[in-house]
């Protein structure tokens, strides 16, 4: 049943995350090729991301280096105990991309480039993805449980960048709500889909 | 919880997905309560799960990365910030303003040297985007809290030095303060800090990442340096980890502030060269 096979995270992955955390591991007493070995299982999901929030591929590519110059530079500071690797990457991926949006844009050209991505990216998403993860197929189920104004806002805010203000504005709705929407949204998020890790 | 606490925990999400303003987020990462960090740190890993299909990045981007990261040293670990939640990392960014090294003999004068000036990891905005962005970013290095004092899950580490609510609230007001200014340096021990501060409330912060300690029997040493010369604002201790520290007294306009290493007990004036010097 498609519904099972979407719920249970297939074992495999769980192998791959922890060679992921070997990794960083060994990457933190400078083993490039280690590094190597994270770059290579990681970097389609890090690109993803990157690319999905920037549009832009010159800038996706540029901000993509960053992650893993970051990455390799944070390396000794990454505690396995604590989460998944790929967690960790995503995590500053997310920061880095969404710095980059805000910093190299003026707000005129983000708008438009938001317009643009929203007519364009979906077929060149199509044409261009390697694959479609088991997990982006969950998160996307899960972000169907939400209301419409919770998964708007926590759209607006993870993959276009904004700020809780600037989605305020954006929806038209005062920004206690916005926040309440993003609160709630985020917790039900966290229950339908667990905790990673 | 009163008010103005629950006002600052109630960001938990929106930090975790990167929504806050610089300003919010300063708030959030120098005040929230370590529910609120906690919080935080768990709809991260949620939102994680969002990022969505796989793209593989063109293969010159492998070579790119690998010959990058073969000549960047790495940062020391960190024991005080794996114990806290490891993704919030230092969005490293160079600073716009000019940090300068001084001599002892020229505090005051002001000598520019700018070779301890952080260089630039990439290319990208301008200076004045970069000191935008210079002035906020960097609070997240600011990963742990110092031994003894209450670990704060998802992000900010409040050192020994913020004894008590009052300094973490100071310290809080500085960075968050609307005129609030930052510089990024280099130390000579390969770690970084970050100088921050206000004009408008006189105060100023540095915020240390992985400083070690200072040699047995001296201690660190904080002085704002101006016409008169230097003037000590504290002395505070380092262990490797993240760590910030309220300098003592009020910062006048045009002050540098600087650090030194001193005998246990602090100097009156300084006795060695500084290993910090930036221009407010």
């Amino acid at each position: 049943m498609t519904a099972l096979a979407l719920v249970a995270p297939p074992a495999i992955l769980r192998r791959v995350e922890t060679t992921l955390e070997q990794c960083i591991v060994r990457a933190a007493d400078g083993d490039q090729r280690a590094f190597a070995q994270l770059y290579d299982a990681t970097s389609s999901r890090v690109f993803g991301l990157v690319l999905r929030i920037l549009v832009d591929r010159a800038q996706a590519e540029e901000v993509a280096q960053e992650v893993y110059l970051e990455a390799w530079r944070q390396a000794k500071r990454f505690d396995p105990d604590r989460g998944a690797a790929i967690s960790w990457l995503l995590q500053i991926a997310h920061a880095r991309a969404v710095d980059r949006v805000r910093a190299s844009q003026s707000q005129r050209d983000r708008d438009a480039r938001i317009g643009v991505r929203d007519t364009a990216v979906p077929i060149d998403m199509v044409s261009e993805q390697a694959e479609i993860s088991l997990e982006a197929a969950r998160a996307r189920k899960a972000l169907r449980e939400l209301s419409d104004p919770q998964r708007e806002a926590i759209e607006l805010a993870y993959f276009d960048g904004l700020t809780q203000t600037e989605i305020a504005e954006r929806v038209g709705a005062p920004l206690g709500t916005v926040k309440t929407r993003l609160r709630d949204g985020m917790v039900r998020l966290r229950g339908i889909l667990g905790v990673t890790a | 919880m009163n008010g103005d606490q629950r006002s600052i925990d109630d960001l938990a999400a929106a930090y975790a997905l990167d929504a806050l303003s610089a300003d919010e987020r300063a708030r959030f990462e120098a005040l929230a309560s370590p529910e609120a960090r906690a919080e935080a740190a768990e709809l991260a890993d949620t939102a994680t799960l969002l990022a969505g299909d796989s793209i593989a990045p063109p293969p010159t981007l492998r070579a790119s990365v690998l010959d990058a990261i073969a000549r960047e040293p790495q940062l020391p670990a960190d024991a005080a910030a794996e114990a806290a939640e490891p993704a919030r990392l230092p969005s490293v960014q160079p600073a716009a303003l000019t940090p300068v090294s001084i001599e002892p003999e020229s505090f005051g004068g002001g000598s520019v040297d700018p070779s301890r000036t952080r260089r630039p990891t990439s290319g990208g905005p301008g200076p004045a985007e970069r000191r935008a962005r210079a002035r906020w970013r960097p609070l997240r290095a600011v990963g742990a809290v110092a031994a003894g004092a209450a670990l704060l899950l998802g992000g900010v580490a409040l050192g020994t030095q913020l004894g008590g609510d009052s300094r973490q609230e100071a310290l809080g007001a500085v960075v968050s303060a609307a005129d609030a200014e930052r510089t990024e340096v280099e130390m000579p021990d390969g770690s970084t800090a970050t100088v921050v501060w206000s004009a408008e409330r006189g105060q100023s912060a540095i915020l240390f990442d992985g400083l070690s300690a200072a040699p047995e029997g001296s201690t660190y040493q904080a002085w704002y340096i101006d016409a008169d010369g230097p003037q000590s604002a504290g002395t505070f201790e380092a262990g490797g980890g993240a760590t910030a520290f309220l300098l003592d007294g009020a910062l006048t306009a045009g002050s540098a502030v600087g650090v030194t290493v001193e005998p246990d007990g602090g100097s009156d004036a300084p006795t060695t060269d500084p290993i910090l010097v930036v221009e407010t």
